[in-house]
């Protein structure tokens, strides 16, 4: 019943630089010192190459580290 | 507030606007930790139970027992369960789920006969009430000699010397440290048979909000009640199953 | 760290030992937060402190012959505080407050005999403690020697209302016994406990009563004769006066040991704090002009308002915190040792903000100055090794505390960077030079220049050992890579013979006395100073003529001939040295010690900012990495070997010019050692890493900005490399920038970059943590692994 954040690459008309198409919101599982998070992703369908923007690495991936760690 | 369908574009879930309160209490809240509303889910919830022993037939009450999540689990088990709760839109939610077994109670004034349990649930809901001691001894009452107490709950890691109070509001309110639980435990009767900590489910769950759009500033003051001073203790999540003295 | 360290760490500490004054104070009324109410007008919270310790406040507020005032730290520095005439302003000027808090009944009885000072102050705290007390007197009213004070000392009506708060906590008052012999024995029959005050049952034939005639009759600890039997107090001193304060402290210890006897505990068991005590606590009153006593206008008034604020503003707040006082980072945490300790010792780690616990023991930069300033010596130091040691130990260690770091250490001893060679056509050398691993980064050329000096001034052949001391694994707990890296060393020193180390590095130098006192070493500075002297290019130094104020590594601390070695360099190189307000000994660190610059940049960027603040003009270090993290702060720190060792430039003079960038640094290790390979040794060395992947052209403001984020241009080239191979990589339509990820070791890396004619510009990247599935595919993603694998 929980709902996935989402996460929209930063500006940009980004495409996948490998098959040419648009790129989809889709659920990632993402990992650190064993424990998961759902999250969702801008990424390719076809080859699945995930990104994560910026934004997000320096900011609540980073917060979410350091909680982690913390622990 | 649950959409049915994928969001398309986006749908950060953004924190509710009033910053006071204890987290489980906020819109968003609940979309990110679930029905269960505390760290570990039930998941934890079937450890702490596994490892008190119930058996099928066995008379448990669920103290604080919010929208009922585990309370439907305990019936699912067989035990013959019931859910106290005080905020009447979470026991509406837990009387929908398991029609007849709840009961609007405060944790402080049980209406239920004394020694009359063979066990009690109590997550993520002691640090929050009242007058915990009050509670606990109310718990205590209620159980037959025997009988198990299963809590899950915020505490402190500091040790008995931590110095900062939290503010009031806070989930942590009346987080207390191990050693005084322990105390507060005695005191009514209770032997801690069991003493996990789950500390790690707190930073998860705590990373899952932080993900879906709460500061890391806001879940830690929510969390503590106020913006944490650099001299605040940390948090923690404990599980414990203690057992009521024999007479 | 168990609880008996615990202990030892928290008993070092001082802070929480109480002032001269509370010491003195056989109630223990705490004077200091007293005065500092009484400082800022606000009487009635200054009453509140009196009430919380003493008995019948408005009777001894207004008496008390205060023998804090002996005490009291300020009184060669203007005269001590007048405390005695403060607590009778507090007093007259401020309400009582509600009758004190009283326990429940606890079913015991006490006697009093007497109705005395002493006396009322056992049924004072007996009553609080839930015990039935019976106060029995000969005259008609309570008070005894007090009713005799005069009434501009002491008005009756203020004696009557604390007799009416003592009914009112539930004591009873029998007025006109007759306290005979008889009465004491029938007391003792009917009560859980009886205190006889001197004087009780006095009669012409019996002077001093019930009660022994001197308090060298009775135990002075318990105040009894035997055990159980009567407690004793309230005598005269000896020239007959009764002393307020000593009477209401029998009053007190009386009082104390009835109830441990009424309720089964010891009499004796940890009493030592009772009644006056010493004190540990240490103040420092240098520069505390001295201040005399302020005199009230009017004598037979007392204090005006203004001038008991006044007064009370003379007060010192005595309290120690001297090492809080010289270190930022020890006023960040609010705190001071012995709760430092505590929490440590709790596994606590200091929540800042929400986050970040475990940073205070990872962050401290293990200079030693607290040690040095501490009347008690505490050591940060030792305390927070211990703890990060013990994180290791428990697998608690957060990975990004000091990976960075770690993986340098061992880029520095990786087979393109290290080296042991000895003195050139030799197989041994009398001296090996070792530079240290971040000078070899910061500056090879000058190490190069060093090298040759030494090897034209110094008999008996030197070598030369490029690498890491190890000291990094030390400071981030990790015992186990600190002692390999020792091992390497001594193997190298072994098969060269043995040679006498001469380390460029303090740390360095420190690292090996401390782990290898076997290991013959001396610092660079004093076998320059000493033994070679200085270069012919020091005389384009020597003519600047230059004012330099010098600051000593704080792993110099407790070197003073290097530290002396360096300013008679400096003094040969004409420059006229300044010392900043904390040097030689009391140095402070530069922000990069214990790698606090890994740990928490912010704090190292304050401490270095703080250091640099207090310099009385731009720095001479020596030390590669002091340089570096002063000239972030703004500093234009030179290096000695700077000045020694002037570049090839066409300018006079040394040019003093920005660090080397991390990035940079890397690259100069691994040059560094084909150079020597090559000049000295006539050896030459294919460079490795030119040829990996394609051009790539960063910018030096994106580079800054990247090793901010401590991502280095090899990571860079890595990942670009890699999408160019494989297509892996995100395309910006409206920019025609591209944006890769590749994941090295523990950490994914991405890159924003733009591709035109074959060569590649970097515009900007940023790293993570967290492994993202998808973020960098294919069997080749982990591959390119960045320096060895660290937990």
């Amino acid at each position: 019943m929980s709902m996935e954040p989402a996460y929209l690459p930063d500006p940009g008309e980004w495409t996948c630089g490998r098959c040419g198409g648009p790129l989809v919101q889709s659920k990632v599982e993402v990992t650190y010192l064993g424990s998961v998070f759902a999250v969702i992703l801008p990424a390719c369908p076809a080859c699945g190459l995930t990104m994560v923007p910026k934004s997000l690495a320096e900011g609540k991936m980073a917060e979410v580290e350091a909680l982690l760690e913390d622990k | 507030m649950i959409p049915s369908a994928p969001p398309a574009p986006f749908a950060l879930i953004a924190p509710g606007a009033s910053p006071a309160g204890p987290l489980f209490l906020r819109p968003g809240f609940r979309a990110v930790a679930g029905d269960a509303l505390r760290p570990g889910g039930l998941a934890l919830t079937a450890r702490g139970v596994g490892a008190s022993g119930f058996s099928p037939g066995d008379t448990v009450a669920d103290v604080g027992c919010g929208p009922g999540e585990s309370l439907h689990y305990l019936r699912g088990l067989g035990l013959r369960a019931v859910g106290l709760e005080v905020r009447l839109r979470f026991a509406a939610e837990a009387a929908a789920r398991v029609p007849g077994g709840v009961v609007l109670a405060r944790a402080g004034s049980l209406p239920l006969r004394s020694g009359c349990l063979d066990g009690v649930l109590c997550e993520c809901a002691l640090s929050v009430f009242d007058d915990p001691d009050a509670a606990l001894a109310e718990m205590a009452r209620v159980l037959r000699p025997g009988g198990r107490l299963v809590a899950a709950d915020l505490y402190r890691r500091d040790g008995p010397d931590g110095e900062e109070a939290s503010g009031r509001g806070g989930c942590a309110a009346g987080a207390v440290s191990r050693s005084e639980l322990t105390g507060r435990l005695s005191r009514g009767g209770l032997v801690p048979r069991l003493f996990e900590d789950h500390s790690r489910l707190l930073a998860e769950l705590a990373g899952r909000l932080v993900f879906a759009g709460f500061s890391a500033a806001d879940v830690g003051a929510a969390l503590a009640g106020r913006r944490c001073a650099p001299g605040g203790s940390r948090l923690g999540y404990y599980l414990c199953v203690a057992q009521k003295e024999d007479a | 760290m168990d609880q008996s360290e615990l202990r030892d760490w928290e008993a070092r500490c001082i802070q929480e030992e109480p002032p001269a004054c509370r010491a003195a104070c056989p109630l223990h009324v705490d004077v200091r937060a007293f005065m500092e109410a009484m400082a800022a007008g606000k009487t009635a919270a200054a009453r509140k402190v009196l009430e919380r310790t003493m008995p019948l406040p408005g009777v001894l507020g207004r008496i008390c012959d205060h023998p804090c005032e002996a005490a009291c730290v300020r009184w060669d520095m203007g005269g001590a505080l007048a405390v005695g005439a403060l607590e009778r302003f507090c007093v007259e000027n401020a309400q009582a407050g509600p009758k004190p808090l009283v326990l429940p009944a606890k079913g015991k009885r006490a006697a009093v005999l007497g109705a005395g000072l002493a006396a009322l102050t056992v049924a004072w705290d007996l009553a609080r403690k839930g015990y039935g007390v019976a106060v029995h007197f000969r005259e008609d009213a309570p008070g005894g020697w007090l009713c005799g004070l005069p009434e501009s000392l002491l008005p009756p009506e203020v004696l009557a209302a604390e007799v009416a708060v003592l009914a009112r906590m539930g004591v009873a008052f029998a007025a006109g016994q007759a306290l005979s012999r008889d009465f004491l024995a029938s007391a003792r029959s009917d009560c859980d406990a009886v205190f006889v005050e001197y004087g009780a049952g006095a009669a012409p034939d019996r002077a001093c009563g019930l009660c022994p005639a001197s308090r060298a009759d009775v135990d002075p600890v318990t105040l009894a004769m035997a055990e159980p039997g009567p407690f004793f107090g309230g005598w005269p001193g000896p020239d007959g006066a009764f002393s307020p304060m000593s009477c209401a402290a029998d009053g007190r210890r009386a009082a104390s040991g009835m109830d441990r006897a009424m309720s089964g505990a010891s009499l004796t068991a940890a009493r030592d704090k009772e009644g006056a005590c010493p004190t540990r606590l240490v103040v420092r009153t240098t520069g505390v002009p001295a201040v005399p006593r302020t005199v009230p206008a009017d004598p037979r008034t007392g204090f005006s308002p203004a001038e008991a604020a006044a007064e009370a503003s003379r007060c010192l707040s005595c309290e120690c915190l001297e090492c809080v006082k010289v270190c930022a980072y020890l006023e960040r945490y609010q705190g001071y040792p012995k709760t430092y300790a505590r929490r440590f010792y709790n596994n606590a780690a200091i929540v800042k903000g929400h986050h970040q616990a475990n940073r205070m023991i990872n962050s401290c930069s293990l200079c030693g100055l607290c040690t040095e300033v501490c009347p008690e010596s505490f050591s940060m130091a030792d305390l927070c090794l211990t703890a990060r040691r013990d994180m290791v130990e428990r697998g608690r260690m957060p990975p990004s505390a000091f990976e960075f770091a770690l993986t340098d250490m061992a880029e520095s001893d990786s087979e393109a960077c290290a080296l042991a060679m000895p003195a050139p056509g030799a197989e041994t050398c009398g001296n090996l030079f070792f530079p240290g691993c971040q000078l070899a980064g910061a500056s090879p050329d000058t190490v190069g220049m060093v090298y040759a000096h030494l090897r034209d001034t110094l008999p008996g052949g030197v070598g030369i050992r490029l690498g890491c001391c190890g000291v990094p694994g030390r400071w981030a707990g990790r015992e186990d890579l600190f002692a390999a890296s020792m091992a390497r060393f001594r193997a190298d020193w072994e098969r060269l013979g043995r040679p006498r180390v001469v380390a460029a590095c303090a740390t360095c130098l420190k690292t090996l006395v401390e782990a290898a006192p076997d290991i013959p070493a001396v610092s660079l500075w004093r076998v320059l100073a000493g033994e070679t002297g200085l270069p012919e290019g020091a005389a384009r130094a020597a003519a600047e003529k230059r004012t330099l104020a010098v600051h000593d590594p704080c792993a110099s601390r407790h070197d003073p001939q290097s530290q002396a070695a360096v300013r008679d360099l400096l003094f040969r190189l004409g420059v006229t040295v300044l010392e900043p307000p904390l040097t030689g000994r009391f140095t402070e660190c530069c922000g990069y010690g214990g790698l606090m610059w890994n740990a928490d940049p912010d704090m190292a960027k304050t401490v270095a900012g703080r250091r640099a603040g207090s310099a009385p003009g731009d720095y001479a270090v020596s030390c590669a990495m002091c340089r570096d993290m002063l000239w972030r702060a703004g500093n234009r720190a030179v290096h000695l070997l700077d000045l020694i060792f002037p570049g090839k430039g066409a300018l006079p003079g040394p040019e003093v010019s920005a660090p080397a960038g991390l990035s940079a640094r890397r690259r100069n290790r691994a040059a560094l050692r084909r150079d020597i390979l090559a000049a000295v040794f006539g050896r030459k060395e294919e460079a490795m890493e030119e040829r990996d992947g394609p051009v790539v052209d960063i910018s030096p403001e994106v580079l800054a900005l990247l090793e901010e984020r401590r991502i280095l241009d090899v990571d860079v080239r890595a990942v670009v490399a890699r999408a160019e191979v494989t297509g892996e990589r995100f395309l910006d339509k409206a920019t025609g920038r591209y944006l890769a990820a590749a994941r090295r070791g523990n950490v994914t890396f991405w890159v924003l970059y733009e591709s035109r004619d074959g060569a590649f510009t970097v515009h900007d990247s940023y790293c993570h943590r967290m492994d993202v599935p998808g973020a960098s595919q294919g069997p080749d993603a982990r591959t390119d692994q960045r320096g060895e694998d660290h937990p």
